[in-house]
């Protein structure tokens, strides 16, 4: 029996059906009766009525029937009446509902202690991808006879930032879920998509007090998915709503209640002080700051910004323009000086896994190479970086490739070691899609005996640790090793909160303590396959970035100064258990 | 701010209304008459300068202006030929008002043409580029540029067309 349930295909391999406006109407049908839950719904309003005031938004007049059906005015309109589903935590109320007849719903949180109110409006068919869910946050109060209202209003917050948490919820749905940005979370999706890859969306990060934020996410670029929840960060508890349509195109509306642990804290990088009242501002459908336009938000779509190529459209850029270490990119601002080690070298790489190579090294840039058998040498441009004592990366293309491959290779003459991505461009999805295979091998070469049994190995080591990267001047990330198999990227806003994140498969091999090469693939993305040579002592990469787009082939230098973000604890969700 | 002159057809200009406005009110007779005429003369002939300093002046700060409003084209308005305004695209804020002892605005003696150089601190935001992912997701984030403030001189040359003082030339060094 298959103990974990792996997808046909990940996340964003997935063609999500383009849903049209009256699919989703007909879907919606259903959400009238409102959420499903497997925990018991509250009557916390059972036979009440609730005013909510916004602040420049709705006023939304509740009265409760019993504990799954209400009617809803709003802004002094006539009431209707819908299904709803409502939970409680601590002192928290949340209720999520649908209006019957259009594609809006409301997901309320309700401050009993205080009296103060959010108010998620959401609604489908607002996006150019009618399945994503759009939402504008309202913040209010409950009205009550008689009473001034209060001043006080729940507000955005950064105070969730660096968080991640595991959560199961009642439905037995497992996911860790980390927030490294003010804007963005990360998802790994351990039942749904078994836990292979992690995924991001644009969230929302709302304070109710030091201990209950209100979360939320949009699978934007995926299935459109919405999924809020209160949180209880001491409790680790959460109750919360899903609302969506899933890979089959299946209405998801169901609320829920979780619990789970806490994985950690990594690092913030805004001024001290700053709790992120105000975080990173909202882009209009523009691109520019519009926080008028309803439902606006910074959102990532990175095949917006990355046309998919067609083979042919791939060979023509690559003959037109085939660049090998030439012009430094912004991402080698910090790179380290080029090595002459190899100079005047002759070895071969005897990869387990892949082929034999002969090397000669003619001088800084340039090398000779031939597989083993063959006796015409071809020459390539390379260059070498020493990350570490005896331990050298260097890179080239195999000109002429049909795949136009490439090789990055690890080479430790301290231990007679060696490790090759194999670098290959076009994959079943984009002809312009980098892929990799990871080779694991010796040096032979004179005054050198290499080992017989010991290589590199994959390693879960850097699995949960944050790690920024300043590749020059104005142009940090941070990297969060989200799991063995894949990496997530963050960008800063100006006030050093996180912003835009994105995720891509990755790998990791461990070459010596505290030294990692890792690549990473920017699939359904530009198809960059980044590959870096982690040194953790001198908090220096070395790296090579491989990407094919409109302006032809590119095989590029990266180097970057580190910093340690900090570490998730998330190895132990990712062993296979007997 | 104050005006200085430099080149020696300038500087007698300048300095020929200068020179008028102290010479000593000790005269009389027909010389007096005719030395007040030419004080009268030098001294319209000054306020006519200061005047053009000010529209000068003015010229200079409402392009200021605009250009840290990001006006860009109203900026180019200003210009004697539109299409020959240079403005660096990089440049997002000028400062405005600090004008030292080093500025100089020159009014040419016929009052057709000027030339200031007037000092500012400019605030730059310069594209990091060859563009990357990296790249790409800050610049939608609204970023991707590197910002940094430098000390600069801005020399413009300056015409008047039809009474009304444009831009002829602008350059930032």
């Amino acid at each position: 029996m298959q103990k974990i349930r792996y997808p046909e295909e990940q996340m964003h391999r997935i063609a999500y059906t383009k849903l049209t406006q009256r699919q989703i109407s007909d879907k919606l049908v259903a959400a009238a009766t409102g959420p499903a839950s497997v925990s018991p719904l509250s009557d916390v309003y059972a036979g009440t009525s609730l005013e909510i005031v916004t602040d420049a938004g709705p006023r939304l007049r509740y009265t409760f029937g019993d504990a799954n059906r209400l009617a809803v005015a709003e802004n002094g309109g006539a009431a209707v009446e819908t299904g709803y589903g409502a939970l409680t935590l601590d002192h928290v109320a949340f209720f999520s509902h649908m209006v019957p007849g259009t594609q809006r719903g409301y997901h309320v949180v309700v401050d009993q202690a205080t009296g103060l109110a959010t108010v998620f409006e959401v609604w489908f068919s607002g996006y150019m991808d009618n399945r994503e869910v759009q939402r504008e946050i309202y913040f209010g109060y409950v009205a009550e006879p008689g009473k001034e209202a209060p001043q006080a209003r729940h507000t955005l917050t950064n105070r969730v930032e660096g968080k991640g948490f595991y959560w199961k919820q009642d439905t037995g749905i497992e996911t860790l879920e980390l927030y490294p940005s003010t804007i963005y979370s990360n998802f790994v999706e351990l039942t749904r998509f078994g836990g292979e890859l992690s995924f991001c969306g644009p969230s929302d990060y709302v304070k109710i007090n030091d201990d209950l934020y209100v979360y939320s996410r949009v699978e934007c670029e995926f299935s459109g998915m919405m999924t809020l929840y209160v949180l209880d960060a001491n409790r680790v508890e959460q109750v919360g709503v899903r609302l969506g349509f899933d890979q089959n195109d299946a209405l998801e509306y169901y609320v829920f209640r979780g619990s789970g642990e806490w994985l950690g804290q990594i690092a913030q990088f805004e001024r001290f002080g700053d709790v992120g009242v105000t975080v990173v501002p909202v882009m209009g459908p523009s691109g520019n700051a519009a926080p008028a336009v309803k439902g606006a938000r910074r959102v990532y779509r990175p095949l917006k910004t990355n046309p998919i190529m067609t083979k042919p459209e791939v060979e023509a850029a690559i003959a037109a323009n085939t660049a090998v270490f030439g012009t430094p990119s912004a991402m080698a601002g910090n790179k380290l000086p080029a090595s002459d080690f190899l100079v005047r070298r002759a070895l071969t790489l005897r990869f387990d896994n892949g082929p034999i190579v002969d090397y000669t090294f003619d001088e800084i840039e340039k090398l000779r190479w031939r597989r083993e058998g063959e006796r015409t040498w071809r020459e390539e441009r390379y260059e070498a970086w020493e990350s570490a004592p005896g331990v050298i990366m260097f890179a080239h293309l195999l000109s002429g490739a049909p795949e136009h491959d490439s090789f990055t290779i690890v080479a430790d003459f301290e231990h007679g070691l060696a490790t090759c991505l194999h670098g290959t461009m076009g994959t079943p999805y984009m002809a312009n899609e980098a892929a990799a295979k990871t080779w694991f091998g010796v040096i032979e070469t004179e005054g050198l005996t290499a080992p017989k049994y010991r290589r590199h190995h994959y390693t879960d080591e850097l699995v949960g640790r944050a790690v920024t990267w300043n590749y020059s001047p104005g142009l940090t990330s941070m990297h969060l090793y989200s799991t063995p198999h894949s990496l997530s990227w963050i960008i800063f806003g100006e006030s050093g909160a996180g912003g835009m994140e994105w995720s891509g498969p990755a790998s990791y091999v461990k070459i010596r303590d505290d030294l990692y090469l890792a690549y990473w693939l920017e699939e359904a993305c530009n198809g960059t396959l980044g590959m870096i040579l982690i040194n953790m002592r001198t908090m220096h990469d070395s790296g090579v970035g491989y990407h094919c787009g409109t302006d032809g082939l590119r095989l590029s230098a990266m180097g970057a100064h580190a910093r340690h973000a900090g570490r998730f604890d998330l190895t132990r969700f990712y062993t296979l258990k007997a | 701010m104050k005006t200085k002159t430099a080149s020696t057809r300038r500087r007698f200009f300048w300095q020929a209304g200068a020179a008028a406005l102290s010479a000593p009110l000790a005269a009389s007779g027909a010389h007096a008459t005719q030395r007040d005429a030419e004080d009268t003369e030098a001294l319209k002939a000054r306020i006519a300068t200061l005047e053009d300093v000010n529209a000068i002046r003015e010229l200079h700060q409402t392009y200021t202006r605009l250009i840290n409003a990001g006006a860009r084209e109203e900026a180019a308005s200003l210009f004697a030929d539109p299409r020959e305004a240079q403005i660096d695209a990089s440049i997002r804020n000028l400062s405005a008002d600090r004008f030292g002892e080093q500025d100089v605005i020159e009014i040419a003696a016929d009052r057709k043409t000027a030339a200031a150089r007037i000092h500012c601190t400019v605030e730059l935001e310069i594209a990091i580029g060859p563009s990357c992912t990296l790249v790409e997701m800050a610049r939608v984030q609204g970023e991707g540029f590197l910002k940094q403030s430098e000390r600069r001189v801005i020399e413009s040359s300056y015409v008047k067309q039809d009474g009304v003082w444009k831009i002829a030339r602008s350059v930032y060094r």
